[in-house]
């Protein structure tokens, strides 16, 4: 007698319709980049790591195990320091680090992404749109160069052409038609620009 | 991914950073203009009677470890992530508990992502992120991708995924970013 192996157990029973796209997870917050900060504060760790050697090159040199403290060097050399030019120079390059800094701390973290028209969270990344809408816009009739810029609320799309100015209004009308899908598939599309520049075959 | 938590501790970093080094240089400023009750030279007497004290140099060697000790757990927090590792499914309760691989699951939901026609690869994990759980597929997709195409499969991805799990805290987020050149297509002889 022969025994069938048995199946691994399956969370979802084969009675179980498929699911439809209405019945797709809820959208996640969208993407969003971390911003300088954590940079500036792996320097600070960094720096604070540096102040806790120097805490402990202090105990070692007041026991004889090392020469030279470090902190009475830097207390000797800064004592008795007039206010010079030098010191006006630090202190103003202080403060303008100091105000950079505010500005990256008080800045909103980037979103560098749009959302595409879909149940779930789906999303494209802003700077990779230029790639999808050159693809599009490389077969138009006529076209020699396509250059793309893209942001969120905004498209560059600069068309080079060999054919005579009289045509613009037409080409420009097929490029747009050629993104319309692209733009539809966007729940917030970005406005579009279109430059179109005449090259010179003569 | 970075955590919430620690990016808040970064921005407070930051901030305090911020703060300390515009009072310096405003201080230093005021000093060079002499309008001040500054002294004309710096006199540092008073610290260095402190580092004279039999005490500072233990009290500054215990400061100086437990900094280090903090600044390396600080940089090394930067290194850890975020991503959950098991879930647990419906039907979890006192007498037992149902736990799947994270990972696999959202793998295998990138993998199905990934037969989506312009789809160049997938991949998946489930993280933490600003308090939601969040599954996450990252996917390349070609130049020439229909954007409408792949955002009805995502949604039919993550239903799939919605019913196999079970977990109503569960939220999905794909992001797609386009590979910088287009595959040529296979030929057919």
């Amino acid at each position: 007698m022969t025994t069938t192996p048995t199946s691994p157990v399956s969370p979802v029973s084969p009675e179980t319709p498929a699911p439809a796209p209405e019945d797709a997870l809820r959208a996640a917050k969208p993407p969003v980049g971390s911003g300088p900060t954590p940079l500036v504060a792996q320097v600070v760790a960094v720096l604070v790591i540096a102040l806790g050697v120097v805490g402990v090159q202090e105990a070692l040199a007041r026991t004889g195990i090392v020469t030279t403290s470090w902190t009475s060097w830097v207390l000797t050399h800064l004592a008795g320091r007039t206010a010079d030019f030098s010191v006006l120079v630090g202190s103003v390059v202080l403060a303008l680090v100091g105000l950079a800094l505010l500005v990256l701390v008080v800045r909103p973290r980037p979103r560098k992404t749009l959302t595409l028209d879909a149940h779930t969270g789906v999303y494209l990344r802003t700077g990779d749109l230029a790639r999808i809408v050159q693809s599009r816009v490389d077969g138009a009739e006529g076209v020699t160069d396509v250059d793309t810029t893209s942001q969120r609320s905004r498209l560059s799309v600069g068309v080079r052409t060999i054919e005579p100015a009289a045509r613009d209004a037409e080409l420009e009308a097929d490029v747009r038609a050629r993104l319309e899908p692209v733009f539809a598939a966007l729940t917030n599309a970005p406005r579009l620009d279109v430059e179109i520049t005449h090259q010179d075959l003569t | 991914m970075i955590s919430r938590r620690l990016l808040l501790l970064d921005r407070l970093a930051t901030l305090l950073l911020a703060v300390a080094l515009l009072a310096v240089g405003m201080l230093g400023v005021w000093w060079w203009t002499g309008t001040g009750s500054l002294a004309p030279t710096s006199n540092l007497s008073a610290a260095q009677r402190t580092v004279a004290m039999d005490w500072w140099p233990w009290a500054s060697a215990v400061a100086g470890v437990v900094l280090v000790y903090l600044g390396i757990r600080w940089l090394a927090s930067h290194l850890s992530r975020s991503n959950v590792t098991d879930l647990k499914l419906r039907g979890s309760g006192r007498d037992g508990t149902l736990v799947v691989n994270a990972g696999k699951v959202a793998d295998a939901a990138a993998d199905a992502f990934a037969d989506t026609l312009g789809v160049r690869s997938a991949k998946g994990t489930i993280t933490r992120d600003r308090g939601q759980l969040v599954a996450r597929i990252t996917a390349v997709v070609e130049p020439q991708v229909d954007l409408a195409d792949v955002a009805r499969r995502a949604d039919l991805v993550s239903a799939q995924l919605s019913q196999v799990l079970g977990r109503d805290d569960l939220r999905c987020r794909v992001v797609l970013s386009v590979a910088r050149s287009g595959r040529a297509p296979a030929r057919v002889s």
